[in-house]
């Protein structure tokens, strides 16, 4: 493959990407435009923003890879992605725009008037956004290595660096800009290659994977293995291996492969004949094409994973920080509505495409069920289905540059948030020292200096702790982690906004608790799946998919301890109510309470 | 859905009468208002002030209710300041208002939503068990991909449109009706 090109695109789109950032428009002055862009964003430009945040590394490349590797019942992810912001929409936006704080911490201080609260929802934000981040960079690392050939650490330092300056210098005004450009950049990449890539399956035949056969190489196909991997191999086969081979340092023979585990080493070339069957890793089982076609017939609890994985991306879209922050960016509820009704067709129109990635590589890139790397399929596709070529290298490029897209726009959504968090939350500390009485016009504008560097240096922070742990943590599945983090959300922050907006009984305390128990749970088989440990049968299931059992724990908690402690209902909940659902036309005359803008 | 729930609907917007000076033209109704004949709904005249005639006549804006809502930044003396204040001030009148208002918007979310649940719900189970679903093929494509790689987002789109139309129109009825009252 070339590497010239795709590098080049990688170049252009983070220089691009910068530029914009850092001088592309007028860079942010106050706290507010730092956070939200004045507000002041037409509902398409928002909502093309709000997509290019959106549509991550998981949906870019993460959901054709688990459609390659695990079939039918992967599809609903880009469901799921999708529907979340019905119900977002439906119990959340327009109340949520009206809420008039910048944070789901600034929400639940006004909801609840507790400081508690607000610290444990800030604690929440910035671990789901990291959890979030994590894949995005490990993809970045992932991608130009299969790209370029560059070493993993690169992806994720390029992306970060990005990252930094761009929020670092502008805030969210000039993220909006670029994440609108991002959204279509992103489409365009997926929707061109595919009609070629069509084309050239409907010219070998239009195939479909073989029903009653596993994965098989259609050509002969050379594998290169970064990581040592133990696989099985069923029939015995003879390949042609540069490298080591059950501890063998082998030149470029041809030897032949028993039945049975094989070693293979680290930097590795297995050169397959055509035909022959692609061996698994020694934990994955050999999935054949009719189980992989049909929904709901998987290896371990099937049913359960779907459910689950579906109760996740609906209820956890709504919790996720770098959406939220979103809807302070319209102008008032009924545009916060017309906002996600642009997205939903936004949304659906992006995810008709993955799943046509994901069953192409299927059949032209099965060797990634070897080396687990199935996030990478749709980088491979183009090369390997129009077989070399100017065209296919300028679809690989197109492929590529989307990718660097992905990640760089959901990483900077996030970057964002959660540095306002973590930003607001050392302002606050700050604060609370310094007690003095308010300052006059020239100390005001010295503060507001002092607010938006504050918040610069928590954007570095924030960006550069998950570019660190992505260094160090091992790399799993780019949708299967961000489906963990869709999960931790759903179980803790949908709870609080769901009992928050529509339940007056809500208190702080049961609030905690919710937040503590549910997150708490669904942080901890996050924590327990990242540092390998993979139980089989159903213990498995409900680590890898928490959401079935952590989101109803969270609801019951968070509804049970707030009945017990019903006599702590804050004394403001009417109004926090009124404010959150009385139409902005009324102009009701409201108590004095917190500013506005 | 239209008048089941809590909020009453109401079919005609009577035109409020706003003067500057405080003359009504038909003879001061308490608080500027008269019962005119229906203007139909959302079909309100963007200003109707004509170009100024040499000698003034009271001057007249002829707007719906929510429009010149929208435009005052003050309230309109008398009227709005009943129910709405009750609003702003958290009366137990004010209460009951803003509790329809909660109810009607909660039925419609969880109606939409439990759509969606139903559907999202039903699929799976009826992709893998129904034998003519699962193993046929169209244009080469097994149903079950079709149908939740493509036609579950229609579905989505029409639930949302749902549910953006009747939200707004909760909202615009709660409006009229706490300016009317």
């Amino acid at each position: 493959m070339n590497t010239v090109q795709p590098a080049v695109a990688v170049a252009v789109v983070c220089v691009a990407t910068a530029l914009f950032g850092v001088y592309g428009l007028r860079p942010g002055r106050a706290t507010s435009d730092f956070y939200v862009a004045s507000r002041a964003v037409t509902p398409l430009r928002n909502a093309s923003a709000i997509g290019g945040e959106y549509l991550s590394a998981a949906s870019f490349l993460g959901i054709a890879g688990l459609v390659l590797a695990y079939g039918a019942d992967m599809l609903w992810y880009g469901v799921g992605y999708t529907a979340g912001y019905l119900v977002l929409l439906a119990f959340v936006a327009a109340p949520m725009r009206r809420s008039g704080a910048y944070t789901v911490p600034d929400f639940a201080e006004a909801r609840l008037q507790s400081t508690r609260v607000r610290q444990l929802a800030s604690v929440l934000v910035v671990l789901i956004g990291w959890l979030y981040l994590l894949p995005q960079l490990q993809a970045a690392g992932l991608t130009l290595r299969t790209v370029t050939g560059a070493p993993l650490w690169v992806g994720p330092v390029a992306v970060g660096a990005v990252v930094m300056t761009t929020v670092a210098s502008g805030g969210m005004r000039s993220v909006t800009a670029v994440q609108a450009f991002q959204y279509w950049l992103k489409l365009t990449a997926l929707a061109v290659p595919v009609i070629f890539l069509l084309l050239a399956w409907r010219a070998d035949g239009a195939p479909w994977p073989d029903a009653d056969a596993p994965p098989r190489f259609r050509d002969t196909t050379t594998v290169t293995v970064h990581q040592a991997v133990d696989v099985r191999v069923g029939d015995p086969v003879r390949v042609t291996v540069h490298g080591r081979l059950d501890g063998r340092r082998l030149d470029g023979e041809r030897v032949r492969v028993g039945p049975g585990v094989h070693a293979i080493g680290a930097e590795t070339r297995v050169t397959f004949p055509a035909g022959s069957d692609v061996p698994h890793p020694v934990d994955e089982a050999p999935v054949d094409g009719r189980d992989w076609t049909r929904p709901l017939s998987g290896p371990e609890h099937p049913g359960y994973g779907t459910y689950s994985l579906l109760i996740a991306t609906l209820l956890g879209t709504m919790g996720l920080p770098h959406v939220i922050v979103r809807f302070y960016t319209n102008p008032d509820g009924p545009a916060a509505r017309r906002t996600t009704w642009t997205v939903l067709w936004l949304l659906a129109a992006f995810y008709l495409l993955p799943p046509l990635y994901g069953a192409l590589g299927r059949l032209y890139t099965p060797e990634l069920l070897m080396t687990g790397r199935t996030d990478a399929t749709l980088l491979l596709l183009p090369d390997r289905l129009l077989g070399g070529g100017p065209g296919a290298a300028v679809l690989g490029t197109l492929l590529t540059a989307g990718a660097f897209a992905a990640f760089l726009s959901t990483a900077s959504g996030l970057t964002m948030s959660v540095a306002g968090v973590l930003g607001q939350e050392l302002e606050r500390r700050r604060a609370r020292r310094a007690t003095g009485p308010p300052g006059k016009a020239a100390d005001a504008r010295a503060e507001v200096r002092a607010t938006v560097r504050r918040l610069r240096l928590a954007g570095v922070a924030a960006a550069a702790v998950p570019c660190a742990a992505s260094l160090v943590v091992v790399e799993r599945p780019v949708a299967d982690v961000v489906g963990l983090a869709f999960a931790v959300a759903a179980s803790s922050f949908c709870p609080l906004l769901l009992l928050g907006i529509w339940w007056r009984g809500l208190t702080p305390q049961g609030a905690a608790a919710g937040l503590l128990s549910g997150g708490g749970a669904a942080l901890a088989t996050v924590a327990v799946t990242m540092f390998g440990v993979q139980p089989g049968g159903w213990p498995g299931a409900l680590l890898a998919r928490p959401a079935a059992w952590t989101v109803p724990l969270a609801f019951a908690v968070m509804a049970g301890v707030s009945w017990l402690t019903r006599r702590s209902v804050p004394s403001g909940t009417a109004h926090a109510l009124l404010r959150l659902h009385a139409p902005e036309s009324l102009d009701l005359p409201r108590r004095p309470g917190r500013p506005t803008g | 859905m239209r008048g089941d729930r809590g909020v009453p609907a109401q079919n005609g917007g009577p035109p409020r009468d706003r003067t500057p000076q405080g003359n009504a033209p038909h003879g001061g109704a308490p608080g500027g208002r008269t019962a005119g004949p229906g203007v139909p709904r959302g079909r309100t005249p963007e200003s109707a002030t004509p170009p100024a005639p040499a000698a003034p006549p009271p001057r007249v804006t002829v707007a719906h209710p929510r429009t010149l809502a929208a435009r005052s930044s003050q309230p309109p003396p008398g009227s709005r300041a009943l129910v709405a204040d009750d609003l702003g001030r958290q009366t137990p009148l004010g209460d009951v208002y803003l509790r329809s208002l909660i109810r009607t918007q909660l039925r419609l979310a969880a109606l939409v939503v439990g759509a969606l649940a139903a559907v999202l719900g039903l699929l799976p189970v009826l992709l893998a068990t129904v034998p003519s679903v699962r193993d046929t093929t169209l244009a080469g494509v097994p149903v079950p991909w079709l149908v939740i790689g493509v036609a579950v987002h229609p579905v989505i789109l029409a639930l949302a449109w749902v549910y953006q139309r009747q939200a707004r129109k909760n909202e615009a009825e709660f409006a009229d009706l706490v300016e009317r009252s």
